[in-house]
């Protein structure tokens, strides 16, 4: 009984910690300009997400290296060092992009305080959240709360959208003439979005900090990767679907994140708005504190240095200060001027471009009988793993080219 | 010819086995990694490992040329220097040392910035 309450408490800090500020761009977006025709690319990205989270988790709790040490272990100080300064480069623009958004969302409520107030006051109270609270609370907190998000499930079913064109939708569909290159931008975004990889720096760092053992956590890992991410897909379908009832037919741009939660304003009311703001809140600042906390992991794990929010902040010091230093500099980015939603295309974008060289290690160990034993992949995950190394190359490469091609998405 | 065979695959084992493992020190302590490997002997003589090496400036040693003199100003971080008799134990997990990352010279930055950290309420 312990064991499955662990593995349900798991799945849903997984399910209501999956979306972030990437999704509420990209999908609703997505949404907005192309109606259901990207649905099928949200799949391609979830099922991407659970196969990379599953194998880091499996190989964080047998090996017990997260995926930075393995990264260094598989491509040295060179390669490895690379892959490094891009991951920490991305990671602060994400932290850039998830702390301003927290910003943004408070202003839904917040009008009349001016946005730098909102800002300084979100970046304190998510140090203060950071430093006081341990592991398991910082990923429950945020992932239980970020549940709210499920009111756009309920906004997608009540603003009946015709369930065939929805079904339609998740048949890849490959765009031609006119906005092809705009459409092939947003299925790379809605992809990048749902793998953007600081969540699985998390998830591994988070199996060695919890202590899983592949003898007792094999279910559990398996759970909070296949239940866990693959339900919080379901949120991401529904974002796209209820921006495709509401915003298509008006030809409406949802460049603000008000109108990510007008999503939910419209067909539930003041209540959908309510759960709109909290699931968007606690999302975005959990992945804000999520992204910080594993710019820090990686930096930590490459160079051996100690880690882990097990420790007090003075136990693992260069850890602690990494994180800090995370929050500070993506402050002083967003205090500067640099809008959120912006440097979220270019987070989530570039980070599909990085991908390859933190998934190939994660492969390779995954699937290497001298350090995994018996855990180590099967046919199928060997086959499903090999596959989408090539779809995220092929991804990793377009995206750069489509970024600039689209005007990151304005035609 | 024949004896340069045998010899190298031997080394690069060695430095596969040694080269960027986790060191932790007597207290299980994460204190960095091994970045290079000091060796004694000359080629065609056995070689005898002698101290791993830590810190920056070993680390730079393994970068393209390049890539050093534009990191060089990291030199003087230094490298600590762990003689082969302090370990022990090697797994492919970590290299376990024997004395505390303080002995051994390993915890200069950690320390600094634990000082740093500490000024803090609830640190």
């Amino acid at each position: 009984v312990k064991k499955v309450a662990e593995i349900a408490l798991g799945v849903i800090a997984a399910f209501g910690g999956f979306a972030d500020i990437g999704e509420l761009v990209f999908n609703v977006q997505a949404g907005a300009q192309f109606r259901y025709q990207l649905l099928w690319t949200v799949v391609i990205g979830v099922v991407g997400i659970v196969l990379f989270a599953e194998m880091c988790g499996r190989v964080a709790m047998v090996t017990k290296r997260p995926v930075f040490d393995a990264i260094r272990d598989r491509f040295g100080v060179g390669v490895g060092g690379i892959a490094l300064i891009g991951s920490l480069a991305i990671n602060l623009l994400t932290v850039c992009a998830e702390v301003g958004g927290v910003a943004l969302i408070l202003q839904i409520y917040f009008q009349a305080v001016p946005f730098r107030i909102l800002l300084l006051g979100a970046a304190a109270g998510l140090v203060i959240l950071t430093w006081v609270l341990p592991f398991p609370f910082i990923e429950r907190l945020f992932g239980y709360l970020g549940m709210f998000l499920i009111v756009f499930i309920v906004a997608a079913v009540h603003v009946h959208p015709n369930w065939g064109d929805v079904a339609s939708g998740f048949v890849p569909h490959w765009q031609t003439g006119q906005n092809t290159v705009i459409y092939w931008y947003f299925a790379v975004g809605v992809i990048a979005a749902a793998l953007i990889p600081y969540e699985v720096y998390f998830y591994s760092s988070g199996a060695v900090e919890e202590g899983w053992k592949p003898e007792e956590d094999l279910i559990v890992n398996k759970g909070n990767a296949f239940l866990g991410f693959g339900l919080g897909g379901v949120i991401s379908v529904a974002l796209i679907v209820v921006s495709a009832v509401l915003f298509f037919p008006r030809q409406i741009e949802p460049d603000f994140i008000g109108t990510t939660a007008l999503a939910a304003n419209v067909p539930l009311g003041a209540d959908g708005l309510l759960f709109a703001f909290l699931g968007m809140l606690f999302a975005v600042g959990g992945a804000a504190v999520e992204s910080a906390l594993s710019g820090a992991y990686c930096l930590c794990q490459f160079f051996g240095w100690e880690w882990g929010k097990y420790r007090r902040p003075a136990g693992a010091p260069r850890f602690t200060l990494a994180w800090v230093i995370f929050f500070l500099l993506a402050l002083i980015v967003i205090l500067s001027g640099a809008n959120p939603i912006l440097i979220t295309e270019y987070a989530v974008i570039l980070s599909v471009v990085a991908l390859p060289m933190t998934y190939l290690p994660i492969l390779l160990m995954a699937r290497d009988r001298n350090y995994m034993g018996e855990y180590a992949n099967g046919k199928l995950a060997d086959f499903m793993g090999w596959l989408y190394l090539v779809i995220i190359s092929i991804v990793a490469l377009a995206a750069v080219p489509l970024l600039f091609a689209s005007t990151h998405g304005a035609g | 010819m024949a004896q340069a065979r045998t010899e190298k695959p031997e080394r690069f084992y060695l430095a596969a086995r040694l080269l960027d493992r986790q060191l932790t020190d007597t207290h299980g302590v994460r204190c960095g990694k091994v970045d290079d490997v000091d060796f004694r002997g000359r080629v065609g003589e056995e070689l005898v490992v002698v101290a791993l090496l830590v810190g920056p400036q070993a680390l730079l040693r393994r970068l393209p040329p390049r890539l050093q003199s534009l990191l060089s100003p990291l030199r003087r971080l230094g490298a600590s220097r762990i003689p082969w008799n302090q370990v022990e134990t090697l797994t492919n997990d970590e290299l376990r040392l024997r004395g505390t990352a303080r002995e051994l010279g390993l915890d200069r930055y950690e320390e600094a910035a634990a000082r740093q950290v500490s000024k803090v309420p609830l640190a």
